[in-house]
């Protein structure tokens, strides 16, 4: 169930995430109308999301591929022609120190998906994991993980960016990787709070239902029901607010 | 009573621990307020400066003399060139700015929160009942179109077209509601809808997949069977258990937002917390940087607070939980 929401979620609609917050396979032919409506809604994705698909597929081959597609280095300057409007050789023109913009669209996308996806995984799984944790034992670790996360939220992000590139990555010597990598964990850091109290505003509800009380009346370990009966069922909030967080 | 006075030393810690690490956070960054203070100075003079500001002691007294001000009422006061100043002799007090800026930050939230809750609660809702709708999938597409629109191009194009092209309103500026309501906001409604457009999307998507969720729980089938007319069953039982997620989102922006929108306000030239948190940073204002992250972390933990009350009045099965031990 949980891979079957992740991938519809990346597509434009995500109507079987409803289908994946049935926790109890209950052998009861579905309510008229409903569940087959969500199904037809998800197979058409309609022009509309075959278009978003379509260029969604296009920045990330281009990303991928930017250094052996036919476009000039991003920083090799055309002095000749600056501040151009479109042409067949710079298809989107150059800026005033005579960049290829197309080149330079391609290699900052480049950068942009890389540090995106790594920073909202990062905070998918150390948020999810502590929102988790926090909503299911509640009690004291609630208490001391919700003020952990009111702690992170409060730091400005510019502050925390700040402060760790310039610690970690002032030096000029240091590579443009490393610094990307102190700038996926700032902005990591940032989303953990985030997710986090997302994951543990579901986990409350979903902790009290009956099947985690037949789960643990069976014998599950904290641990098990946590994976196998919440966690699924937590998953589309967490990944309706994660995937949103990608494009900002 | 026990709660509240566990709900304060909560607060306190955390207030302690924001500023305590912000402060420590902005000493690793390189440079300091001398810099701006004073542009061109002998060596000597600059460390004549910074000792007056007292920014050759370390840290931790540094941090000390803040907390110590902060149990007094005193926000602290603005680096000048005349020196570090006590409380009475401030020129520019930290707490004259917030004065200022607070108010029109928390319209700000407030307006904004309540458009975008105003139009995504019922376009969630309706979206949910009728998923995989023509109309279910026209409200979509329009709520992810906004979502990609992002609210810094949005508030120019409404402040070039809107503000300079139509001359609607003057794009610049903020007035006092009690000055003039109607300029008030007339001044606010840009900024106002450009942070509310993407919240609308979001909040709209988050109530439709909870909602489309609970729309398959055994008590809507029960009250469907009693009979109870689809609003009713819609607004008064499937709403609430929905918006968990909603709420959850809300009061994080709701933070975020008493801390201001910084491209918001610099665009619209709107002097609220944003403004002046961006500008602490830039300009190295170690002591005022601290009061607004202090600030900024109370609204945090009372936000939080209240959704925490909140969850237990909209759901039920969480009031009745207990802990697992």
């Amino acid at each position: 169930m949980p891979e079957q929401s992740l991938s519809s979620a990346t597509a434009v609609d995500d109507g079987d995430i409803a289908a994946g917050t049935q926790p109890l396979v209950l052998d009861i032919p579905p309510v008229e109308g409903e569940v087959s409506v969500e199904k037809s809604a998800t197979k058409k994705l309609g022009i509309v999301g075959w278009l978003a698909m379509f260029w969604m597929g296009l920045v990330i081959f281009c990303a991928v591929f930017a250094p052996i597609l036919p476009i000039p280095a991003p920083d090799k300057h055309f002095i000749l022609n600056t501040n151009e409007g479109p042409s067949p050789s710079h298809p989107m023109g150059t800026d005033g120190t005579g960049q290829d913009m197309l080149s330079r669209v391609i290699w900052g996308a480049r950068a942009s998906l890389v540090v995106s996806v790594a920073a909202v995984l990062f905070g998918l799984i150390f948020g999810g994991v502590l929102g988790l944790i926090a909503g299911y034992y509640r009690g004291k670790l609630d208490t001391v993980l919700v003020n952990i996360f009111n702690v992170f939220l409060a730091i400005p992000q510019l502050v925390l960016a700040l402060a760790l590139v310039a610690v970690f990555a002032s030096d000029p010597a240091v590579s443009v990787g490393k610094r990307e990598f102190w700038l996926i964990i700032s902005i990591g850091l940032v989303s953990i709070p985030i997710i986090g109290r997302i994951t543990r505003a579901s986990t409350l509800t979903w902790a009290q239902r009956e099947f985690v009380l037949a789960a643990r009346s069976m014998g599950a370990k904290n641990g098990r029901i946590m994976r196998r009966d919440v966690l699924p069922n937590v998953l589309p909030a967490m990944f309706s607010i994660a995937l949103l967080g990608i494009p900002s | 009573m026990r709660v509240v006075l566990q709900r304060v030393i909560q607060l306190v810690l955390v207030l302690l621990l924001v500023t305590l690490f912000t402060s420590f956070l902005i000493d690793a960054v390189p440079g300091d307020v001398t810099y701006t203070l004073a542009p061109v100075a002998t060596p000597q003079q600059r460390e004549d400066l910074r000792h007056e500001l007292h920014l050759d002691r370390s840290p931790f007294e540094r941090y000390g003399e803040w907390v110590g001000g902060l149990a007094h009422g005193d926000l602290g006061c603005y680096y000048g060139t005349s020196g570090y100043s006590t409380a009475s002799s401030c020129p520019d007090k930290v707490a004259d700015r917030v004065k200022d800026a607070l108010p029109i930050s928390l319209m700000l939230m407030f307006y904004a929160q309540l458009l975008a809750l105003v139009i995504a609660i019922p376009m969630g809702v309706l979206t949910a009942y009728r998923a995989g709708s023509m109309f279910d999938k026209s409200v979509n597409t329009t709520a992810f179109a906004l979502l990609a629109i992002p609210n810094f191009v949005l508030a120019l194009v409404l402040a070039y077209y809107v503000g300079t092209q139509l001359g609607w309103v003057d794009p610049t500026g903020y007035i006092d509601f009690g000055q003039d309501p109607v300029g008030h906001f007339q001044q606010l409604a840009l900024p106002v809808i450009s942070l509310a457009v993407g919240q609308i999307a979001v909040y709209m998507r988050l109530l439709r997949s909870d909602m489309i969720a609970t729309l398959q729980e055994d008590f809507v089938t029960m009250a469907r069977a009693k009979g109870l007319s689809p609003a009713r069953i819609l607004w008064r039982h499937a709403l609430r258990p929905s918006s968990l997620t909603l709420l959850t989102v809300a009061g994080l922006n709701v933070g975020a937002l008493i801390g201001g929108a910084v491209v918001i306000e610099n665009i619209f030239v709107i002097h609220g917390m944003g403004f002046l948190i961006a500008d602490a940073i830039a300009r190295r204002q170690y002591v005022a940087l601290q009061s607004y992250v202090a600030i900024l972390a109370l609204g945090y933990v009372l936000v939080n607070f209240f959704v925490d009350i909140l969850y237990a009045i909209l759901d039920p099965r969480i009031r009745h939980a207990r802990a697992i031990a």
